[in-house]
């Protein structure tokens, strides 16, 4: 599976949602069915499939359609990519932070340099 | 799609310098001192080409060159609030995408600088090479990521 941006998207809007959170952290651990990832919240198999329902269509997890109980699965690919772009992200402000610690260190003269 | 429950993520980073938060605040807003520090490596962000104009309402707008096919990205943004030297935020135009910068005193002449982005769906739409932000979704992702490869051992 090819993860576009509209995934990208979707993937960060789902991951905003502490619920969701928790559901991944469990799966991250091994598929589970809907009452299995409902047991530890008090909620509702329907409010619990709703989030399921965010996170299929995100492509953070994929839903067998074979077994009788769907079991969910966490869909590593997607969840690379977005560490990959946080990553690209988080390299590059600190890459102007490095530069802009520097550049102040210039202008204000180098008696606080301490390497 | 509508759900209400979707919002958007904010990523959220922060740095101390040692340099006093009036300084740092003007490195910000200043082209003379974005050139040193706001292209990544391997580009650079020509004064010529920037566009800073300090109020509520004004333009941010930068151009990065990359210094290996020449090819370039612009920034277009415009200031929403401009407060010296504590709070300074601006918003790009084209994806609501929208930056916080907190500056805080600290002892002896430091400053902390907190930066929050909100709209981070919006960005993803954006190429590459722009603003990135240590997260809280960054340490959950690389989380996740390492739970499931110690299952999959």
């Amino acid at each position: 599976m090819t993860t576009t941006v509209e995934h990208l998207d979707a993937a960060f809007a789902a991951l905003a949602d502490p619920t969701r959170r928790a559901i991944l952290t469990t799966l991250a651990r091994g598929d589970a069915t809907v009452s299995e990832l409902a047991a530890p919240f008090s909620m509702s198999l329907p409010a619990v499939s709703k989030h399921l329902k965010v996170l299929e269509t995100s492509g953070l997890i994929s839903r067998s359609r074979s077994a009788q109980y769907r079991p969910c699965h966490l869909e590593r690919v997607v969840l690379d990519d977005i560490g990959e772009w946080i990553e690209q992200h988080r390299r590059l402000w600190n890459e102007r932070f490095d530069k802009l610690d520097e550049h102040l260190q210039a202008i204000q003269g180098s008696e606080d340099v301490t390497e | 799609m509508s759900d209400p429950d979707v919002v958007a993520a904010d990523l959220e980073y922060s740095r101390v310098f040692d340099a006093p938060r009036e300084l740092v605040f003007d490195c910000l807003i200043t082209p003379e001192h974005l050139v040193h520090f706001w292209a990544p490596r391997g580009s650079s962000a020509p004064v010529a080409h920037m566009r800073v104009d300090p109020r509520p309402g004004g333009v941010f707008e930068t151009v990065i060159v990359s210094d290996s096919d020449g090819s370039v990205y612009e920034t277009h943004s415009v200031f929403l609030e401009i407060d010296r030297p504590e709070r300074l935020v601006w918003q790009e135009g084209h994806t609501g995408m929208t930056v916080f910068v907190t500056l805080t005193a600290l002892s002896q002449g430091k400053t902390r600088l907190d930066l929050r982005q909100t709209n981070v769906p919006a960005v993803v739409r954006l190429p590459r090479n722009r603003a990135g932000f240590k997260t809280t979704l960054d340490k959950f992702a690389a989380y996740l990521l390492n739970l499931s490869k110690e299952e999959q051992l």
